[in-house]
């Protein structure tokens, strides 16, 4: 009778142990670069289906080297013309003096977008997780 | 006499309070519905005063059903115990009854203490406690005693629905009346709520039925207006209504509603066009103004046309995000007519061939989908439409045609696709397939192909093994596909799995895998595998329990070019999750938690990999409520994350949203409004509120609103505005082209000739059915039925008038015609010289035929009579076989003729003749080397040869 007593503590113990590990929250890195601000944000979607993507990207926050904001596109199939909306959030991380890695929330599928920073313009691609989407991206810093 | 009086009340009273403290100490203690009485003490007062008083005990308490006789047993008041002449009224209350005598007497010094009356609870006696008798005790020098007798009436709750029987006549895009009784056949005040089920697409009038209180017996008349809708299948319907109580459903019927297709249906049920103007303005202020033109719905028969048509532009997403909630869509101008045997797509469109010869391409031209029963075809030609960067417009051909031998299926396509963009695609093939059955009722389909595309060429295969089942589901499916998504393909390589299987009746196992591999313009490459495994259970019915597995795995390799980020970069993720569906009537809650693992590298050029991983974790929670009068729902989700990779670690959202919530107060407009709030993302909250309002105003005309204040939409200052929509739309139902149906008259065929002449007047009200469809003939005897133009169509003679009948199905004009019954009377002649022979007609055949050949059967309903039950006027000609008759009989010729004019029976006489008789008298006899033929007319039984009397009618 003891040992499933025992079992069960011990099961508890690590589950309490791993929950804690999820809510404990990690140093801030130093920051990297000033993201802050109003971007342009411009991209296609390259598969399966193509679309433009226009729009703007708000980084309005984050510590160290991480950053969240905000991202409203329009998107628009260049065949059919049809139009929709695309909005959700963005968080993401600078991983040196020139790259930046978020991920956008949209319609219930992260778009992980991996971009090089020269001067005001990031380019880079993103990928869906697991609808299959992908393509190319390119944010311009709106003048201040 | 003052001071007497008052003496006696006095002692009255006092008398009654000690009494009254005795028997409620007693009656507490036996909690048994019988009460006794015990009187405390009794004073002998003078006669007079002790005549005028009268004392009430507490009562006797029995239960009873409504309808019953319930034995009481009364106590003698124990003050009276030596009283030896008692009297004893039995005095019953309302509709209970006595049985016995009401009056007896009794020597109370020397009875049990108590007797027993027989009470009859009433038919209607109400729910609850009743006074149902009082029992009054008189005895000299004593004052009177009553004991109350109380019926505790039990509860009966009966509701009866009464509707008629009959169905009800109704058109399909008009209301209709459903008329019903509530009658409260219980005793007890029924708060009876009316629920109805209707058929898909009807809808009620009004929003909910007010709960009725119906007292007992009380009957109270319903009347539910309900809309059907104009498309509506014609035919029987039918609405449940459901009569409930506080949860409880005391009574169900089904309401039957018959459908018809209204004459006008050419007027009413065309195309539904709607026209819009929509109009808003971005995060900036920057205005939007959108066109748009839809037109949905039958042109004739089956043919059916979706056009769209949308002019203006859309600038910034918060104006784009306003117009898809006003139900505003940008695209190119499109037309689709479809029927069953085909498609025409004219204007945008696009088209799948197959995986290997070209999927989603998209353009502006025509596309043909034509299709029977062992063989589809499908083509397109169209112009990719012009890039936003330049560049010409590019063909997109293709054709594939299917061809079906037996449950095999071979077929072929080729396709030239090209397009213009950012990225350019470009496919030349030309694949051919099959798909056979297979093992365990599955099909195993195969093709192959030649792809070209710009760099190069190869041979592409895709094999597929998919068999589809209820309660089991498994395909298994491999690509290979040269040129990949850049050359209208999902990827280079695919493999993709799916099952999903009922284990048992209240347990399920699906689960997906995949792989994929690709390299296009933008990655180099572009790799991504996942699977996924979900047991669930139902551990009640509206109760459903799951547990899924997930992994998912991405890597990706860009190209750099023009300046991109060059790198790879990936995504590893595990989760195991579980989650809870449940609901009881309209609400319904559903929640999942899952536990996961997130890993998450980067590799730039030139610069060294980064990798991290951390938990995340996440709960989420939706419960509403889904009714007629719209969706409210809540929501809840919390994420978490560590914050090693510096993404988001901790989101919480909370939210609520109505939909399509109907607003009794303002006169059935609907609403719908969101509001959300997310906590613990960055510095700061973020926020959602929206509202909408959908407002019919007059003649076809409605006006839409949004409003929305949505934290993502800021203005280039960081003002979150407020984004206003409008929409202002006219739907409007234009005729078909051409009448779909087939029409013609139901008319009365008076002479029976199946034509209709010029004085033949039409039958009104007839109804006309054709498979399921149903038409009413008009005053005129004027109809229009649907329906498959191969069946026939028939008139439903419970529809005609007593006596009339149908002539049959027919095209065109039918014919209905008044039956009359007739008769035919046989006489059986006797043979000469022979005594008189009881012949049983019970097995004989009478036939009538009309004109047209349709034959009539008759009934023996006598020992010579034979009756048609119902003739249409006409001209019939008799037929007989006698042939099962244990007398060789024939008909007498000329056999006459039968006409039925009119309501009046009919009735002729045949006489029925013995059968000639031909003696055999051996072949040497030169006497009777050649037969005699003698005269026509029945013959004696002595002629030793004869010919038949009626050379045409049957013989054996």
């Amino acid at each position: 009778m003891k040992i499933p007593s025992l079992r069960r503590f011990i099961a508890l113990s690590a589950l309490a142990a791993s929950l804690s590990g999820c809510l404990r929250s990690t140093e801030a890195q130093p920051s990297l670069l000033q993201l802050d601000g109003s971007w342009t944000y411009t991209g296609v979607q390259t598969a399966p289906v193509p679309e433009n993507l226009t729009g703007t990207l708000v980084i309005s926050g984050g510590s160290g080297a991480s950053f969240q904001g905000t991202l409203a596109l329009v998107g628009r199939n260049p065949q059919t013309n049809q139009q929709r909306s695309l909005t959700g959030f963005v968080s993401g991380v600078s991983r040196s003096s020139n790259v930046v890695d978020f991920d956008f929330d949209v319609e219930t599928v992260s778009r992980r977008h991996v971009g090089e920073i020269v001067a005001d313009t990031i380019k880079g691609t993103w990928v869906g997780s697991a609808d299959g989407t992908s393509g190319t991206f390119r944010a311009e810093r709106e003048a201040r | 006499m003052s001071g007497y009086r008052a003496v006696a009340v006095a002692g009255v009273l006092a008398f009654v309070s000690a009494s009254y403290a005795a028997a409620q100490t007693r009656a507490e203690a036996r909690k048994d519905r019988v009460s006794t009485v015990a009187l405390a003490s009794w004073s002998r007062i003078p006669g007079d005063s002790a005549k005028e008083a009268e004392i009430t005990l507490p009562s006797v308490l029995v239960s009873g059903a409504p309808r019953s006789f319930q034995v009481v047993s009364i106590p003698i008041p124990e003050g009276l115990g030596h009283s030896t002449d008692v009297e004893i009224e039995i005095a019953p209350h309302g509709d209970f009854s006595i049985l016995g005598a009401k009056t007896r007497r009794i020597d109370a010094s020397t009875s049990a203490g108590r007797f027993a009356i027989t009470i009859g609870i009433p038919a209607g006696a109400l729910a609850g406690h009743l006074i149902a008798a009082e029992a009054r005790f008189t005895s000299p020098g004593s004052p009177v005693m009553i004991v109350p007798v109380e019926i505790e009436v039990n509860l009966v709750r009966q509701v009866a629905l009464r509707h008629a029987t009959a169905a009800i006549n109704a058109q399909a895009g008009s209301d209709v009346i459903l008329p019903f009784d509530i009658t409260n056949a219980g005793n007890a005040l029924e708060r009876i709520e009316t629920l109805l089920t209707l058929p898909s697409g009807w809808a009620m009038r009004e929003v909910r039925l007010e709960a009725v209180a119906v007292a007992p017996g009380e009957t109270i008349r319903k009347r539910v207006r309900v809309r059907i809708p104009q498309l509506s299948a014609t035919g029987t319907s039918f609405v449940r209504v459901e009569l409930r109580s506080g949860g409880e459903i005391l009574r169900a019927e089904n309401l039957m509603v018959d459908v018809f297709n209204p004459s006008s249906i050419g007027s009413e049920a065309g195309p539904l066009i709607v026209t819009s103007v929509s109009r808003s303005a971005d995060e900036n202020g920057r205005p939007s103004t959108m066109y748009e033109l839809t037109a949905n719905g039958a042109l004739y028969d089956s043919v059916r046309i979706a056009a769209h048509f949308a002019e203006g532009s859309t600038i910034g997403g918060a104006a784009s995000n306003a117009f898809a909630h006003l139900g505003t869509f940008q695209s190119s101008a499109s037309v689709q007519f479809s029927a069953p045997s085909g498609q025409l797509n004219l204007g945008n469109t696009g088209a799948s061939f197959s995986d290997l010869t070209g999927l989603y391409s998209y353009g502006q031209g025509a596309l043909l989908q034509t299709n029977n029963k062992s063989w589809s075809l499908t083509a397109m030609g169209a112009m990719s439409m012009p890039s936003a960067i330049g560049g010409d417009r590019k063909p997109l051909v293709g054709l594939r045609a299917d061809h079906a031998f037996g449950r095999a299926r071979l077929y072929t396509s080729l396709s030239h696709l090209s397009d213009e963009g950012f990225l350019p695609r470009r496919l030349d093939a030309l694949g051919v397939g099959a798909a056979v059955p297979a093992l365990f009722g599955s099909t195993f389909k195969a093709e192959i192909a030649e792809r070209r595309f710009p760099g190069g060429s190869g041979f592409g295969w895709s094999s597929e093994l998919e068999r589809a089942g209820i309660e089991s589901n498994q395909l298994l499916r491999v690509t290979h596909a040269p040129g990949g998504s850049d050359a209208f393909a999902r990827a280079e390589n695919e493999v993709v799995a799916n099952f999903s299987q009922r284990l048992k009746s209240r347990a399920s196992l699906s689960g997906s895998a995949w792989r994929t591999t690709d390299a296009t313009a933008v990655f180099s490459g572009l790799n991504s595998n996942g699977i996924a495994i979900r047991p669930q259970y139902a551990l009640f019915p509206s109760l459903t329990l799951a547990l899924e597995a997930r992994s998912y795995v991405f890597d990706a390799t860009s190209r750099p070019v023009s300046g991109n980020f060059g790198g790879g970069f990936g995504t590893r993720e595990q989760q195991l999750g579980v989650s809870a569906s449940a609901y009881r009537g309209r609400y319904y809650v559903n929640s999942s938690a899952s536990f996961g693992r997130l890993t998450r590298s980067v590799s730039p050029a030139g610069q060294p990999s980064r990798s991290d991983r951390t938990p995340r974790n996440y709960w989420m929670t939706s419960a509403g409520w889904s009714g007629q009068a719209g969706v409210l729902e809540l929501s809840t989700r919390i994420e978490q994350m560590r914050d090693v990779g510096g993404f988001v670690n901790q989101q919480n959202v909370m939210g609520v949203r109505g939909d399509q919530v109907v607003l009794p107060w303002l006169g059935g407009i609907r609403a719908e409004g969101e509001l959300q709030r997310v906590d613990g993302f960055g510095d700061q909250t973020s926020s959602l509120l929206r509202v909408g309002a959908a407002v019919p105003i007059i003649n076809g005309f409605a006006f839409k609103l949004n409003v929305e204040k949505n934290s993502i939409f800021r203005s280039v200052g960081g003002r979150v505005p407020w984004i206003f929509g409008a929409r202002l739309e006219h739907s409007l139902t234009v005729p078909m082209l051409r009448t779909p149906g087939t029409s013609g008259y139901v008319y009365q065929d008076l002479n029976g000739n199946q034509r209709r002449d010029a004085n033949e007047p039409g039958v009104s009200g007839a109804i006309v059915r054709r498979g399921n469809e149903v038409g009413v003939a008009d005053g005129s005897g004027h109809f229009r039925v649907g329906g498959e133009l191969a069946k026939p169509v028939m008139v439903d003679e419970a529809s005609l008038p007593d006596g009339w009948s149908a002539s049959g199905a027919a095209t065109g004009d039918l014919g209905v015609t008044l039956s009359t019954s007739a008769g035919v009377e046989f006489v059986v002649a006797q043979r000469p010289g022979f005594s008189a022979v009881a012949v049983d007609l019970a097995n004989a055949h009478v036939i009538a035929r009309d004109t047209a050949g349709h034959e009539w059967g008759a009934r023996m309903t006598g020992p010579t009579t034979a009756t048609f039950a119902s003739l249409p006027v006409g001209t019939y000609t008799l037929e007989f076989d006698l042939s099962e008759l244990t007398e060789p009989l024939v008909a007498r010729a000329p056999i006459p003729t039968l006409v039925v004019t009119g309501k009046d029976s009919r009735s002729v006489t045949v006489t029925l003749d013995p059968r000639p008789i031909r003696m055999w008298k051996g072949p040497s006899s030169p006497n009777n080397s050649a037969p005699k033929v003698p005269a026509a007319g029945p013959k004696s039984a002595g002629d030793q040869d004869t010919k038949p009397a009626n050379p045409t009618a049957p013989t054996r």
